[in-house]
């Protein structure tokens, strides 16, 4: 039996070589290299005539959405919009407008207000940026409140319509980037 | 002494004629005669020393004092063929008197007295019969024996080398695997029943045994556990099927043989073994396919120096290249792929001990429907609206964009035995893996690198002793181990992992006329050390621990009448995965957040199966395989509350949760031969599965599914030099699936419509010079139905795949020059 076992422990030896041989010590997980690298949006409006500028961020770097301030705007009251798109991830944060500008034929902002139950608040939103095609982008805008007053959330969708996907009129096509709601607080 | 030889010499003379006649016969009438005088030369071996011994063997009208006048007469038959039966032997043992049937299977007794005889029928490969009756009168009476069923067992074992288990299994060889030529894997298996396939989209699929697949299912690649990124639903094996000349499916759980994660079963896929005559031969295959436009050549080389017998060596691969695949109405958007593989094997064969070494390599770029690469749920929801998927182009091309997946897998394995006559046989299997997979997403490419790169590898040992039988029993011990090391770079999905199993088994079989008792007990442990990089960026090193024992319990009973029956209790067992336990992120195309849950244990699953087997039967045959598999703690992902709020939007969460579950069905297999070349073949898996806790059913089970195939065999069409013909037209139904969860919803889309495929198989073998080629097409539904199936993880986005035609051409070839 002992005769009997030895090409048998030969071949185990061999087998604990290579198997001790490739064990390299432990290493870790380099830091996540998330592909979703916007992590915030900030919209900022000014008024065109007189008047207080708003602004709001929704971030998820916590893991989920938080929204700093509410945006509070004044009834019958016009403004120019700007979105940023940062990715708070980075030190120092890393502003990713310009990512999506240069690629402005593929992509484009969706606004869609809605107030809230019992509330009069309006909230119109027209793009006044265009790509290379002359389509909508929405970057920057033109936001204008009614006369009434009240509470509601103003829902910034980005799509991503790349391939020829995008048409400009077409806010279904393509995969969603960014879908956030603020909350907007329309009083004197 | 004296009397009876002169009788011996007098029935050979006789016989001497039958067998001229049956001679005669033979060149005129079936080639089933020429198998009767082999046994008629059986018979009279057999009756020649039978008289001998009685030496009281008395023929008819011999014994003239027991005449009373009256006559029995009749025709031996096979039972189910009805055939006569040539030089069969009846006995009446009250008289001693016996004689041989004729060439038309009839026979006589005359001049019996009234009374009660008991008959003695015996012929070569049939069961003995004794049937008595009374005589009133001259009677006449047919005498039907069955095929012996030990003896047609006994060609079956040794057939297939490995005995056969009380366990349901599926076997593909031979000619139903080169129908399967140019599919992959899970595609090739797909119509065994029990077993069905998940796919996502029409370049991935994996094969699904009695409801369960993924990390459930257990592959074993040459021999050795394929270890890769199972756990993943949208990550097909990455085995090449031409490497196998058999591949079998083990159903239900097997965990005391092959090991920790065997719930569901296990896929063998067994290369042919290397060749034992001195040569050099191989075998060139060239497939091409209509839809896809797939082109595939797959080679071999073998041999054996003639210098070196104990040595023998193999080569072969396989390069394949399709482009978007066609359902009934479009072509879908970057659906191509892309296999490029290759094998090694080197023997050393002595009398009583051997080696081999094989490596392989499998590589593939697989293109993933574009449209499935979603931003959230709004996404999925307008996708589902859809009525085909949003695609830039619906147009054809060969080229591969995002997304797509690049994994290579590499195996090496080296094999040693020992066979001593009086110990058994000792085996030593050392296997190395190593997995990379690659997956580039469709969202902002900003360098050419994968998002996501896993890396794994594998080593596991094996050695088993199998020891010379002891009387009746057979069986077999042994250990095993596996290590394996998970890293990945880019996006989080899994941790870092290491993982050590070792496990110690015992199987025995004991077998004894017509029983077969078979039983086996494993232990396993598993230690799972984790990596994590947090959130926050703390890392921390969690370890579990995992101890299981395993078991199996069977019988199998030949009742005679081609009737088999078996029961059968397994057990297996699997521990949490490191994507259950650590997953943490979006999963695209399904618009879902899936978290998992560090506080799982392992899941245990006790199969319970009763089989019927009627075989060995001129007409009917079949097996009816009725089980129940319980999961004790089957982890699952459940709906949670609240839903995951991420910058884009909200998503639905699932959590890992465990549960008891069952998972119960029947397999049904019937062949019916109309005549001995055409014959329907029918298969049905049912398969109804729930969880206990929740009393609801389970989500992804599949549906009803019923294939029946109507085939016809010939061996030389008249007229034209070919051979080895087949034709083949049937159909599968897979039914809806009606039982989906209702507690909580865990779908988007309801399950699609039941559907109907048509299907047909031809093929035959020409001779081309002294070249054989044989010739084979494969056409999948052919009425272009255009249907989505219930575990097509792209149902919410496409259609499956249309009408697809697959030629096939193969060329056995010889080298040696003769």
């Amino acid at each position: 039996m002992n005769k009997l076992l030895r090409p048998y422990m030969a071949f185990l030896l061999m087998g604990t070589l290579l198997f001790t041989t490739s064990c390299k010590d432990d290493d870790q997980p380099g830091p996540d290299e998330e592909e979703e690298v916007i992590t915030a949006v900030t919209i900022s409006l000014t008024p065109t005539g007189k008047g207080q500028d708003a602004e709001a961020t929704i971030s998820t770097i916590t893991g989920t959405q938080v929204q700093n301030a509410p945006l509070t705007l004044r009834p019958g009251t016009e403004y120019t919009a700007v979105v940023t798109l940062t990715d708070e991830s980075k030190t120092p944060v890393a502003d990713m407008t310009a990512e999506i500008r240069n690629e402005r034929d593929e992509h484009l902002l969706v606004y869609t207000f809605t107030p809230d139950a019992g509330s009069n608040a309006t909230v119109n939103v027209t793009i006044t940026d265009m790509d290379q095609n002359n389509r909508p982008v929405g970057l920057e805008s033109t936001v204008t409140t009614g006369a009434g007053t009240g509470n509601g959330k103003l829902k910034v969708v980005l799509k991503h319509q790349p391939g020829g996907l995008k048409t400009g009129t077409n806010t279904t096509a393509g995969s969603t980037d960014i879908d956030v709601d603020f909350n907007v607080i329309v009083a004197n | 002494m004296a009397v009876p030889i002169p009788v011996a010499a007098f029935q050979l003379a006789g016989y001497r004629q039958a067998v001229a006649n049956t001679l005669y016969l033979n060149f005129t009438q079936t080639v089933y005669r020429s198998k009767f005088i082999i046994v008629l030369l059986w018979q009279l071996l057999l009756i020649v020393p039978m008289a001998v011994a009685q030496g009281q063997m008395y023929l008819d009208g011999d014994d003239p004092e027991q005449d009373c006048g009256l006559t029995l007469s009749g025709k031996v038959l096979d039972h189910d063929t009805r055939e006569p039966l040539i030089g069969a032997t009846i006995y009446i043992e009250e008289l001693q008197r016996g004689t041989l049937s004729d060439e038309y299977g009839n026979y006589h007794f005359h001049h019996l007295c009234r009374g009660s005889y008991t008959l003695k029928v015996t012929y070569i490969g049939y069961v003995m019969e004794r049937p008595t009756l009374r005589m009133t009168t001259s009677t006449v009476r047919n005498l039907t024996l069955h095929v012996d069923a030990r003896q047609l067992k006994q060609v079956v074992i040794t057939g297939e080398r490995l005995t056969e288990e009380v366990q349901s299994a599926g076997t593909l060889s031979g000619r139903e695997l080169e129908t399967t030529r140019g599919l992959s894997l899970a595609e090739s298996l797909q119509n065994l029943s029990g077993v069905s396939t998940m796919q996502t989209g029409p370049t991935i699929s994996k094969p699904v045994i009695h409801g369960l697949h993924s990390n459930r299912i257990l592959l074993l690649n040459n021999g050795v556990r394929h270890e890769g990124q199972q756990w993943g639903a949208e990550h097909a094996p990455e085995i090449d099927p031409f490497v196998a000349s058999e591949l079998k499916v083990v159903k239900g759980a097997a965990g005391v043989r092959y090991g920790a994660d065997a719930i569901g079963g296990v896929v063998l896929v067994e290369p042919k073994a290397l060749p034992d005559t001195a040569g050099v031969s191989g075998e060139l295959n060239l497939l091409g396919s209509t839809n896809n436009r797939q082109g595939a050549v797959s080679a071999t080389v073998e041999g054996k120096p003639a210098s070196i017998p104990a040595l023998s060596w193999r080569l072969q691969g396989t390069a394949k290249r399709a482009g978007n695949a066609r359902t009934a109405d479009y072509y879908m958007q970057n659906t191509g792929f892309q296999e490029l593989n290759f094998s090694g094997t080197l023997g050393y064969k002595k009398e009583n001990y051997g080696a081999e070494v094989f490596y392989s390599q499998f590589n593939t770029k697989l293109g993933i429907l574009k449209a499935s690469h979603i931003g959230n749920l709004t996404d999925l929801e307008n996708a589902i609206g859809r009525e085909r998927p949003e695609q830039t182009s619906y147009d054809f091309t060969y080229t591969i964009d995002r997304p797509y997946q690049d994994v290579s897998h590499h195996l090496l394995k080296t094999k040693a035995y020992w066979d001593t006559g009086n110990a058994g046989r000792l085996e030593f299997v050392y296997g190395l893996q190593r997995n990379i997979r690659q997956e580039y997403d469709l969202h902002r490419a900003s360098s050419a690198d994968p998002e996501l790169t896993l890396d794994i590898t594998t080593h596991t040992t094996e050695a088993v002793w199998e020891h010379a039988p002891v009387g009746n029993l057979t069986g077999s011990a042994g250990v095993s181990t596996i290590y394996q090391n998970n890293t990945y770079q880019g996006r989080y999905f899994i941790p870092f992992f290491r993982n050590f199993t070792a496990g110690a088994f015992v199987s025995e079989k004991w077998r004894k006329d017509r029983l077969q008792l078979e039983g086996g007990v494993r232990y396993d442990y598993k230690k799972l050390n984790i990596t994590k990089r947090e959130r926050n960026s703390d890392i921390i090193r969690p370890e579990y621990q995992f101890h299981n024992v395993s078991g199996t319990l069977g019988a199998l009973y030949d009742v005679g009448y081609h009737l088999t029956f078996g029961l059968s209790a397994t057990s297996a067992w699997r521990a949490p995965g490191a994507n259950e336990l650590f997953s943490d992120g979006v999963h695209h195309g399904s618009a879902s957040y899936e978290r998992g849950n560090r506080d799982l244990n392992s899941e245990q699953a006790y199969n319970f199966e009763a089989s019927v087997t009627y075989y060995g039967n001129q007409r009917l045959n079949g097996k009816l395989s009725v089980y129940n598999n319980f999961i004790n703690d089957y982890i699952y992902l459940a709906p949670v509350q609240p839903p995951t709020l991420t910058i884009r939007g909200a998503f639905p969460t699932f959590e890992y949760k465990q549960a008891d579950a069952i998972f119960r069905g029947i397999d049904l297999d019937l062949e019916y031969r109309f005549t001995p070349q055409l014959y329907l073949e029918s298969r049905t898996s049912i398969v109804r599965a729930r969880n206990l806790d929740l009393n609801d059913h389970l989500v992804g089970v599949p549906a009803d599914r019923y294939n029946n195939m109507l085939r016809f065999d010939t061996d030389r069409l008249a007229g034209i030099g070919t051979s080895d013909t087949y034709f083949a037209l049937g159909g599968t139904y897979v039914a809806e699936q009606t039982r989906v969860p209702t507690v909580a919803e865990q779908d988007y889309m309801a399950p699609p419509a039941g559907y109907f495929l048509l299907n047909l198989e031809a093929g035959t073998t020409v001779q081309l010079g002294r070249q054989p080629v044989e010739l084979g097409i494969t056409g999948s539904n052919l009425l272009n139905t255009a249907y989505r199936d219930y575990l097509n993880r792209f149902r919410y986005f496409t259609d499956d795949m249309g009408r697809m035609l697959l030629f096939r051409v193969k060329l056995p070839l010889n080298f040696s020059g003769r």
